[in-house]
């Protein structure tokens, strides 16, 4: 029996042409655009997934849970501006358990902050700072960085590796190139302790792979460093008692006495007046630094984040409900998040995309489906007589089911397989020339400046899915009307 | 032995707010075998009675027996597989498939059910027969707008012979013929009648089948006037 539906299907289409070509170009249309955009989307979102988690972000990303948004590149975006981003507790203790689990094969830790970059007097710019220990960052994401000068930070040395982009920007500011071995001063602002300025010594140039805009920005410091920038330390200033020398000092001037030009100058070098404060007295106030060495020492187990790198990229949900369970156990105040909630701006643009193209995809097939069923309603008001003969002589509702479908399935198949003949030609030809990011958006977008778009197995896939699935609602309600053609309709031919 | 046994049927139909009365308490028996005409005027219930035999109808009241089985009340399925079975129809507009040349609108009724379809050499063995006897051997793969309207009702009628039910129901089938393909039809299907035995019921104004059935009834206002059976 299939044969004759079959054969009665495919000379239907042939013999209402007009209609099958409709129907047929507007399934291939709407598949190819699946198979291009779908291609470019996957494309675009497996380069920034295996970038940023072979060279970022690891799989897992795990903060304090007071973290809003543990954004590892846009460290503004971690919560307010006016707070401290806020340190991982009891660090030891998770890292600890986290390397224990089999599926986990590094962990790193980073410290995150913005600062302006100062060259002397020649120089100013911007940079976004990590704060990383380098053995572990680079076992991490041993693929990640380039150093194009000098070295990378080395255990227990002091220092800044500044980005390609941030080390350009200051020379082009200074009109000099800045080279490894020059001093930098790096000022920090934070929630806690203020602005904090650090003098760094620029121990090499690096660049990021597959950079997008914002990792352009990325300059790597020594953790103790980027510590005392953030105001990572162990202990807090709540309140200090003065003595009575700091209460007068305090009390007894303002700053016209301090800054003032007049021969009675705090500041002057000898004293007129027998209780004023002549310089010895300012140096033997402020020479003594063991306060602020104090409030200065920072917390070596402080960090922003830990990035967890897996054997296998599908174990990553699994584990971040493990880890998630764990820490709610343990009554730990940290969360485990997706690499993709610390990959910034490029991964979840690229991520927002592939939403919204869906959705796209959705509203396409639903008027694909309409204009198909529509199509195929008319075809079958045509054929009532028809329907009503085969009904009379003997065909059961199941065949003149079966027949409407093959007629839908037919056309689906054929239409859909040219359409994504058709998107695979063009995704070839599309990756055979380049694409070229022409601004920072389309940059940001690709993951970089030239994107070359490669077939997506998926892309055909859901292709294949949205066909047959077009197919099967399209053909519905031509079938319940098919279905309630009476075998009377054919006396009345 | 009644093969067709109808029983005080009544039929009406809604017509927008009203309701039109097409058969009006008619009972008759039809014998198997026989070649039986229901004539009457237009709007007489001929046509109604003979969608209620062929089973693609149902009465209002009263009650229609193919075959030993009573109609009523029937599953789809179960009344297109009795259909199927025991009836086969030939249409006044012949209602070929379009798509289908003359041997597989011969062959689409075997097709249908397991019960007919058997082998395609069986099959083919039987359908070159029926083509044979409706003499369109030459026209085997031409499709129905390819035919004159009398070889399109050959294939009808070779179509309603291939299941080999026991009866077939003609609606009005010289209508759309000129008389002398008219005349060469009816001479076919009594010519079916008399080698197969299979029971011929039609509707009809055409007095060329009313002449040749051996059992007429007339009808008129959906009320039998007369029930005869001649010879």
């Amino acid at each position: 029996m299939e044969n004759v539906l079959l054969k009665i299907a495919l000379r239907n289409l042939l013999e209402h042409k007009t209609k099958s070509l409709i129907i047929g170009m507007l399934i291939m249309i709407g598949i190819t655009i699946l198979v291009v955009g779908n291609s470019f989307i996957d494309t675009a979102a497996k380069g920034i997934e295996e970038n940023y988690i072979s060279n970022y972000t690891g799989n897992i990303i795990v903060t304090s849970s007071e973290m809003e948004v543990p954004s590892l590149t846009m460290p503004m975006m971690s919560g307010d501006l006016e707070a401290a981003t806020p340190i991982i507790p009891q660090y030891n203790e998770i890292k600890q358990y986290i390397e224990t689990l089999p599926q986990v094969r590094n962990v790193a830790e980073q410290i995150d902050g913005l600062a302006s970059i100062k060259w002397e007097e020649k120089g100013e710019g911007f940079s976004i700072l990590f704060g990383v220990e380098p053995e572990s960052y680079m076992r991490s994401f041993p693929d990640g960085i380039t150093i194009l000068e000098g070295q990378f930070l080395q255990v227990g040395e002091p220092g800044i590796i500044l980005s390609k982009e941030v080390a350009q920007s200051l020379s082009d500011s200074a009109n000099e190139e800045i080279k490894p071995g020059d001093k930098v001063l790096v000022t920090a602002m934070n929630g806690t302790s203020g602005t904090k300025i650090r003098e760094l010594t620029i121990i090499g140039i690096h660049e990021l792979k597959g950079s997008s805009p914002e990792l352009e920005m990325v300059s790597y410091v020594d953790p103790e460093n980027m510590r005392i920038l953030n105001g990572i330390t162990l202990n807090t200033i709540d309140s200090v008692d003065l003595s009575s020398d700091e209460e007068a000092l305090l009390g007894s001037v303002d700053e016209d006495d301090l800054f003032g030009s007049d021969e009675n100058s705090l500041f002057s070098e000898t004293s007129n007046n027998e209780g004023e404060f002549v310089l010895d007295d300012w140096d033997s106030i402020l020479g003594d630094t063991s306060i602020r060495d104090f409030y200065n020492v920072t917390n070596p187990d402080g960090w922003h984040f830990m990035m967890v790198r897996l054997n296998n990229i599908k174990d990553t949900d699994k584990t971040i409900a493990q880890l998630n369970n764990y820490f709610e156990e343990q009554d730990l105040e940290v969360k485990a998040w997706d690499w993709i909630d610390g990959a910034g701006m490029s991964a979840q643009l690229a991520n927002t995309m592939k939403i919204a193209f869906n959705i796209l995809i959705f509203i396409v097939a639903i008027v694909a489906v309409i204009i198909i069923m529509n199509t195929l309603v008319i075809s079958v008001t045509e054929r009532i007589g028809e329907i009503g003969t085969m009904r009379a002589i003997g065909a059961r509702k199941g065949f003149v089911r079966m027949m409407i479908t093959w007629e839908t399935i037919i056309i689906s198949v054929f239409f859909g397989l040219l359409g994504i003949a058709l998107g695979a030609i063009i995704v070839g030809i599309m990756g055979a020339i380049g694409f070229t990011a022409s601004n920072m958006f389309m940059q940001v977008l690709l993951g970089g400046t030239v994107f070359r778009p490669l077939l997506s197995l998926t892309a055909m896939g859901s292709s294949i899915l949205v066909i047959t699935l077009v197919g099967i609602i399209a053909s519905l309600y031509p079938v319940s009307v098919a279905l309630k053609i009476s075998p009377v309709t054919a006396m009345n031919e | 032995m009644a093969i067709v046994s109808v029983k005080d049927v009544h039929k009406i139909y809604p017509l927008g707010k009203t309701e039109v009365l097409a058969v009006n308490g008619v009972s008759f028996d039809i014998t198997a075998g026989d070649f039986i005409s229901i004539a009457g005027p237009s709007g007489s219930g001929k046509s109604t009675i003979l969608n209620m035999i062929g089973c693609i109808d149902t009465p209002t009241s009263g009650t229609v027996e193919i075959d030993g089985t009573l109609t009523s009340g029937m599953k789809d399925d179960d009344i297109t597989r009795l259909r199927h079975r025991v009836v086969g129809f030939i249409f006044q507009s012949f209602n070929l498939v379009p798509v289908l040349n003359v041997y597989e609108n011969i062959e689409f009724p075997m097709l249908l059910d397991k019960s007919t379809r058997g082998t395609k050499s069986e099959r083919k063995e039987w359908i070159d027969y029926l083509v044979g006897e409706v003499g369109l051997d030459k026209w085997r793969d031409h499709k129905p707008n390819e035919l004159s309207g009398g070889q399109r009702q050959r294939v009808a009628i070779a179509r309603a012979l291939v299941t080999k039910p026991q009866i077939v129901l003609a609606d009005e089938p010289t209508a759309n013929l000129d008389s002398v393909t008219g005349e060469a039809i009816i001479e076919l299907m009594k010519k079916v009648n008399q080698d197969m035995g299979t029971t011929f019921i039609f509707s009809t104004h055409d007095q060329t089948i009313v002449d040749i059935a051996d059992h007429v009834i007339r009808l008129k206002d959906g009320l039998i006037i007369k029930n005869e059976r001649i010879g």
